[in-house]
Order: C-alpha cells, then sequence, then structure tokens
C-alpha cells in the first residue's frame, strides 16, 4: 500500500547521535516506499537533501516547510519533526480534501520527570498530512503578508483558527484523524519551545506508562541519548 | 468541600466480587461528600432509595431526576457501578452553574479482548459534575417534553447539543474538565441493552453479541497512573 505523498523531514541536527539514528530508522520504517526530502541544517542522508541556512525561529520551521512543499511532486506531504517517531499508518493516511488533517492519537514524551505518556487535545505540526497546494497556498499568504518571518508569539499551525486571525490570514479548515498505533513527540531541552527548554511544560491530564508498538516510557525515553 | 452529592446508580447485577471491590474503591474516593444510592435492592450505602423502574437509558434519567431532587448542595456528580473513580473526580473544579461538566480523564477498559485501557473524548454520563438545579430543570424539560419514557434513541448526556436538539429541548452548556487521576469505565456484557439505536435488518438479537462488539478509542494504553496494567485491573471484574 502507497500513499501519493513526500515527506517534509525538517531537523537542525542538533539531536543526540544515538537518538538520530534511532530517528532515521523508525522513520525509514515509516515512510516506507514515500520519498523523503530532508531540510537540515548540514548535509543529511535521508532522501532528498536540501540545507537550510536561516536562523532558527517557529516561522522557519514554516518557511522551509514551504520550501519543501514546492520541491515535493506528489499530491500530498507528510511533516516529519526529529523528535517525533511515527507509524506507518500514519503516512498512510488521505485527508479530507481541502483540509489540513492532524493525527490526534499522538503522546508526549518528557525527558523529565518520571518517564510517562501524555495526551492533550491539541493539533501539532509534527502530525500534518494535507495536499501539496494548499500547504503552498496558505504558507505563501502567511509570508506575502510577514516577508521578514511570522511575529513568534503568533506562529502557529496551518488551520488553527486562533492562529490565522491572529495572523490577519485566511483562516482555513483543519481536519483531525487518528492511527490506531500513535505518534510519539518527544519533549526535550533542544526544542525551540521555551517551556520545554525550561522543563516548566506541563504534561497533559490522559497519561500512560506503557502503550501499544512502542512499549514502556521508561525503556523510549533510553533512546534519546 | 461539601457542595456536592454523589448520586450512586445501581441496578445491582453486576458481578459479587466485582461489586465489593467497586464499593470498597467508591468508598475511598467519596471521602466525606454525601451519598444518595440509588439501587435495586436495598443498600447501606448513604441514603438509599430504591428503583422499581424497567432498566432503560430513559430510567437511568428519571432516576438521576429523582436523586437531584432529594440531595441538598449545589452540585451533583453520579456514580455508576461500572466505574472506579478516584477522589481527584469528586474534588474537580466545579463548572459555572449554568453549565455540566463531563471529566474527560476517563478510560475504557473492555472486559473482553485483549486487556487494553482506550481513551475517547466523549462526555459520558458516569463522568458528570453538573449544577443540581439545572440538572432537574434539564431533566424535567426531557420527561415534560417527551413523556415518561424517552426512546432510546433519543436518550443521551445533559448539554450534549445533538442529543438535546434531537428531543428538541434547550441546549444547554457544557464543558470538559480533567481529574488529576484518571477515572477507569468498564465495558461488559451487563449493560443496559441499547437495540433500537443500532439495529439493523438481520442484525443479531444475542445481547452478548451486540455487547462485545463495540470498538475500543484508538488512543490506548496497557499501563496508566494509578490503577496500573489493564491485565491486572480486569482480573477484578469477576
Amino acid at each position: 500500500m502507497k500513499n501519493d505523498i513526500t515527506i517534509i523531514f525538517l531537523t537542525l541536527n542538533e539531536m543526540p547521535a544515538f537518538w538520530t539514528e534511532f530517528h532515521k530508522k523508525t522513520l525509514l520504517e515509516a515512510a516506507g516506499d514515500s520519498p523523503i526530502i530532508t531540510i537540515s541544517k548540514i548535509p543529511t542522508n535521508i532522501g532528498t537533501n536540501i540545507i537550510q541556512s536561516e536562523p532558527r525561529s517557529l516561522s522557519n520551521i514554516y518557511w522551509q516547510l514551504l520550501r519543501g512543499a514546492k520541491l515535493a511532486k506528489t499530491q500530498f506531504i507528510g511533516v516529519a519533526e526529529d523528535d517525533t517517531i511515527y507509524p506507518r499508518e500514519h503516512f498512510l493516511h488521505i485527508p479530507k480534501s481541502g483540509t489540513f488533517a492532524y493525527n490526534m492519537n499522538h503522546w508526549s514524551l518528557f525527558l523529565w520527570g518520571e518517564p510517562t505518556y501524555s495526551w492533550r487535545n491539541r493539533r501539532g505540526n509534527y502530525s500534518l498530512i494535507a495536499e501539496r497546494e494548499i500547504v503552498i497556498e496558505a504558507l505563501e499568504e502567511r509570508f506575502k503578508k510577514y516577508p521578514n518571518g511570522t511575529p513568534e508569539r503568533i506562529t502557529g499551525e496551518m488551520g488553527r483558527g486562533m492562529v490565522e486571525r491572529n495572523m490577519g490570514i485566511t483562516v482555513r479548515e483543519a481536519s483531525e484523524f487518528m492511527t490506531t498505533i500513535a505518534i510519539v513527540n518527544f519533549n526535550h531541552e533542544f526544542a525551540s519551545d521555551v517551556l520545554q527548554k525550561s522543563h516548566r511544560k506541563r504534561m497533559g491530564m490522559v497519561r500512560a506508562f506503557d502503550i501499544p508498538y512502542w512499549g514502556k516510557a521508561k525503556d523510549l525515553v533510553h533512546n534519546f541519548r | 468541600m461539601g457542595d456536592l452529592t454523589i448520586l450512586f446508580l445501581t441496578m445491582n447485577e453486576l458481578p459479587t466480587s466485582w461489586t465489593q471491590y467497586h464499593l470498597d474503591v467508591l468508598k475511598q474516593a467519596v471521602d466525606n461528600f454525601p451519598v444518595i444510592t440509588i439501587s435495586r435492592i436495598p443498600m447501606n450505602f448513604g441514603t438509599n432509595i430504591l428503583q422499581t423502574e424497567s432498566r432503560s437509558h430513559s430510567n437511568i434519567y428519571l432516576q438521576m431526576l429523582r436523586g437531584a431532587i432529594i440531595a441538598k448542595t449545589p452540585y451533583i456528580a453520579i456514580a455508576e457501578d461500572d466505574i472506579l473513580y478516584h477522589g481527584d473526580h469528586f474534588r474537580i473544579k466545579r463548572p459555572p452553574l449554568d453549565t455540566f461538566a463531563y471529566n474527560a480523564n476517563r478510560w475504557s477498559l473492555f472486559t473482553f479482548g485483549e486487556p487494553t485501557y482506550s481513551f475517547k473524548l466523549r462526555k459520558c454520563n458516569g463522568t458528570a459534575i453538573l449544577p443540581r438545579l439545572e440538572a432537574i430543570e434539564a431533566l424535567q424539560e426531557r420527561f415534560n417534553k417527551v413523556g415518561a419514557t424517552i426512546p432510546h434513541k433519543l436518550c443521551g448526556e445533559l448539554g450534549y447539543e445533538l442529543v438535546e436538539r434531537n428531543l428538541g429541548v434547550t441546549v444547554r452548556k457544557s464543558m470538559y474538565v480533567y481529574s488529576s487521576a484518571p477515572i477507569v469505565q468498564f465495558h461488559h456484557i451487563y449493560g443496559t441493552p441499547g437495540k433500537s439505536h443500532t439495529m439493523k435488518s438481520g442484525d443479531t438479537m444475542d445481547d452478548n453479541e451486540r455487547m462485545t462488539r463495540k470498538r475500543m478509542g484508538m488512543i490506548r494504553a496497557y499501563d496508566i497512573p494509578h490503577w496500573g496494567e489493564s491485565k491486572e485491573l480486569v482480573k477484578r471484574f469477576i
């Protein structure tokens, strides 16, 4: 089974070495035969590689996503981030046409405190799948309005009403889906998010210690080194 | 906090060992809150009143109304006999007096299939923290509108927009809240059958078969805080 999708893998190459290898292995398994465009700070041998040299910022994430979307040839694109691990079925999802689809079966795993999976009812860019054309359209609108980059405090996911209203741009339609196996998003000190860096970010209230496929939180966190 | 009365609803039909375990857990969670137990057979837990009406989803709401009228506190919480509660649930921050709250930190545990906790973000009656007077008004409005028995397909949680629109009654406010420790709802073959809701031509009439084909939520776990491993907890349901 194959989806007409390109995976746009974003990395600043700042993750620990063991994790980088572990993440690469899981990403390649999840991608299957789907093409990958890796947008990295230093040359990285995963799929088609292009280099990003812009300063680190939330706005830059979306700028790089726009570059990747323009380069891709497929009907859909899926975002892959370097602190998130994906099951194969995630990239097989076909989103509802015209919508920015977010996989809501996503656990956060914090690298501080007791290793615990936690869930929040929130859409994350790392779980996005959408038609390539609407991604380009939405991001071009953002950067046309903010040619020097979108303001950090109001930058966020496409299809999130509050974000797009605050930016004064078109509010676009989002949709949600769930895979049977979850995505796991690691929260760590290498992140752009200040709350993660300072370990002040709070877990979601729905929590677990052991989940299907990925196993026990206390074991999985050992891969982040 | 003496502002909440717990309405414990039971048909006294669940397995013996489970019933005792559930009661022990519930008593610990209840702490000093007043309890009204509405049961089929007499029970020595809080103020006890008996229900003699036929088993149905409509009856659940009728018993809630009876309990809410007897209670004296600004809020009521529903406790069901197949849900394990933690004290955090009853201490949860109260909603405004015109808003029904549902604790979203609820795991489901099926007593059939591989023991797995599963999660769906859904308003569930057994997780309700309700402003008492608003609940009485809403329930009376339903029974005044539809009659003494509400058809199964029209039954549903207070503040559930689709349900209230279908009933043609006031659409009331509701919200999700999250307790710090979760509650666990068991799914089993002793539940109230709901044939009229999903019955299709040629569908099975076997209640057990119908009750064991429910699908789990996609967010799943084998081990959760406070309650531990699903394969161990499910053994309590005997």
